[in-house]
């Protein structure tokens, strides 16, 4: 079948009322609790996911992966109007979009990145559909070995390039492992950490562990907080939204660069759209004739980086859906949502659920003009949620939270795990530990073992089985670089500190 | 005085006082040093079988060594004082769990929506302004929201009210 056909066919499905429905509520749900600090998309897709047990896989996957992009598009928005990211996507958007904000170009300033955000979506969205499924027709060949090496190359990819110390990253990702394999083993069937507690055999909860890591973790720092200096609405006429001339023609090429970021962050397992906005800021001060500007107020610093993020979970869907290999840790809970449908991913899922691929990738092009002509209207709308303060909003997450986590098994045992994991989560926070890289491991620990004594029974125990085959040496290879790059910046910063020292 | 002290005394003070600086590595490292420890243990009570032929036990057996292994890299991180520096505030850690851990005794017992009420109002005292009337305004749609969102418009069997 040709795109064409297949297109049509996406299109078909996804054009259905009752799909179009299930967009439409998660692009704009996606908006919602992007604008709101203190959800992200992560926690609400943690809490939807237990309601989507009861529609059909498209519907459900469809409305999460609205929601996961329509989050990028409202997190610029807080970042904007009041210096606090909607997102951690959005936290490089704070450094220009305020000064903007102050300058009283908010209006400027949202309507760009909405743009931006747009341009990225829909580039990648092209790479999706080039490149998907012959990527899945290369990965039908992949063994264990190449299985392995791939899981680990994002493995080490997210503790390497998560915000703080790659060795913390590190112990995370053991940490997700370790938690991963609580439970039943597959081969042995011996009980493995489960101290005699039943609950435990049949493993931990992803969504309990999410919603209390992320969810739980995120409402305890946040209770209690005052939000920061709020713009008057009364800088928000509609004229205010009208971009200049100069405007359009300074964001072209950042769109363009941070797009080509965004879609190599979004592609490489492991690493999301956080790191790809911060990567792109830092590349458009480098390239910049006037880097002075940035951080008051120029316009290349927030769409680039928006640009850049959007772009980048469209591309994560890439080897999410080619390899089953989540591209970021939303995109491992939408693997869990599939999961929990009777899909397992992997490389024959764009042929054997083509309809529901192409539905996807279809939903993509309807959501992202939903967001444009629907959502960017309505920012007058939109910034007006920014005034719901958290003390209303917390105990509302708090309840959703609790009866979405009790609702996935009828079971309390899964809110207990809840309450645990997000003080621990909390204090992994307060500690510096970066969350993402524990939930990568999770999702990803059951099918790293698996894999890899596979790999081993195969080779009668050696670990020439790693480097001999090409594409598993070719991916260890690229881990090892991730390792050397991080050691070498380290080296670098100390280098520059001591340069300091003697002035 | 303290010149006067013997060699040993001297460098345990000075590590007591190097841990006292950075209270955030010590944490860190006793967190993770006593996680690897306790995975360890656990991983010698499963079969550990051979690289060919592995038993239940390799896989946690490595991951635990791993954890001890970078449980002291830790300590030697320059960057190892950044972490995000909340405001001190316990009471919503202590008092969000403990809403949570009353929601979950009371949901099969008295049902969704008182549960939920509890939840809402035990949870509202950890914000420290606080107001009652609002509260009780909270208290009273929270739970009627999720009642119907969960039970009538879901239809799941959650029961909102158990006599």
């Amino acid at each position: 079948m040709d795109l064409f056909s297949n297109l049509q066919m996406g299109f078909s499905i996804a054009l259905s009322p009752e799909i179009l429905m299930y967009c439409f509520i998660g692009v704009t749900l996606g908006t919602v609790v992007g604008i709101l600090p203190g959800i992200g998309a992560l926690a609400a897709i943690a809490m939807l996911l237990p309601m989507t047990y009861f529609l059909s896989p498209a519907a459900a996957i469809i409305m999460l992966a609205g929601l996961y992009y329509g989050a990028n598009y409202g997190s610029s928005t807080s970042a904007i109007l009041l210096n606090i990211p909607g997102a951690p996507s959005s936290a490089i958007t704070c450094l220009d979009g305020y000064p903007m904000a102050r300058q009283g170009r908010a209006g400027v300033a949202l309507i760009m990145t909405t743009l931006a955000s747009f341009a990225g979506s829909s580039m990648s969205i092209l790479l999706v559909m080039a490149f998907a499924p012959p990527l899945a027709q290369f990965a039908i060949n992949f063994g264990s070995p190449e299985y392995f090496s791939v899981m680990l190359l994002g493995l080490l990819a997210s503790s390497s390039l998560s915000q703080g110390s790659f060795f913390k990253g590190m112990v995370m990702v053991f940490a997700g492992l370790l938690l991963g394999m609580v439970g039943l083993d597959v081969n042995s069937g011996v009980a493995r950490y489960t101290y005699g507690s039943l609950n435990l055999q049949a493993g931990i909860s992803i969504v309990a562990i999410a919603m209390g890591i992320f969810g739980l973790a995120e409402v305890l720092a946040n209770i209690g907080m005052r939000g920061g200096n709020r713009i008057s609405m009364k800088d928000l006429g509609w004229r205010t939204y009208i971009p200049t001339r100069k405007d359009l023609k300074q964001s072209f090429f950042p769109i363009m660069r941070g797009t080509a970021v965004g879609a190599w962050f979004g592609l490489l397992p492991g690493t999301g759209s956080a790191i790809a906005s911060f990567i792109s800021y830092a590349v458009e001060k480098r390239v910049s004739k006037t880097p002075e500007r940035f951080g008051k107020g120029a316009i290349e610093g927030i769409t680039a980086p928006e640009a850049a993020n959007n772009s980048a979970s469209q591309a994560a869907f890439i080897p999410t859906l080619t390899l089953g290999i989540p591209g970021d840790v939303v995109m491992a809970l939408m693997l869990g949502a599939l999961m929990i449908h009777g899909i397992s991913v992997g490389p024959r899922t764009i042929i054997e659920h083509a309809d529901l691929f192409w539905a996807l990738v279809a939903s993509f092009w309807i959501g992202n003009f939903m967001l444009l002509v629907l959502n960017a209207p309505l920012i007058f709308i939109w910034v007006r949620l920014i005034a719901i303060p958290y003390q209303v909003l917390y105990p509302i997450i708090l309840a959703l939270v609790c009866v979405g986590v009790y609702s996935v098994n009828f079971n309390t045992f899964d809110i207990y795990v809840v309450i645990v994991a997000g003080i621990i989560g909390y204090v992994l926070r307060v500690l510096g530990f970066p969350a993402a890289p524990m939930l990568l491991g999770f999702i990803l620990g059951p099918m790293v073992e698996e894999n890899f004594r596979r790999s081993l029974m195969l080779s009668r125990g050696s670990f020439d089985i790693f480097v001999t085959r090409p594409v598993s040496a070719s991916l260890l290879a690229a881990g090892l670089l991730f390792i050397i790059i991080v050691a070498w910046a380290a080296m670098r910063e100390r280098q520059k500190l001591q340069d300091k020292k003697p002035d | 005085m303290s010149s006067e002290q013997p060699a040993p005394l001297r460098l345990l003070t000075r590590a007591i006082a190097a841990i006292a600086a950075r209270p955030r590595v010590l944490a860190s490292f006793a967190i993770t040093f006593s996680f690897g420890a306790m995975v360890l243990t656990e991983a010698l009570n499963y079969r550990l079988g051979t690289l060919h032929r592995m038993g239940p036990g390799y896989f946690p057996t490595i991951l635990g060594i791993g954890l001890i292994i970078l449980s002291f890299t830790l300590l030697f991180e320059r960057n190892g004082e950044d972490g995000e520096r909340l405001p001190a505030k316990f009471l919503p850690v202590l008092v969000v769990p403990v809403a949570m851990g009353i929601f979950a005794f009371m949901i099969e017992r008295y049902g969704v929506y008182p549960a939920t009420t509890v939840l809402v109002i035990v949870a509202g005292l950890a914000d420290q302004t606080f107001r009652p009337v609002f509260l009780l305004l909270m208290a009273l749609l929270v739970p009627a929201a999720v009642t119907v969102i969960f039970v009538f418009l879901l239809g799941l069997p959650i029961k909102p009210f158990v006599w």
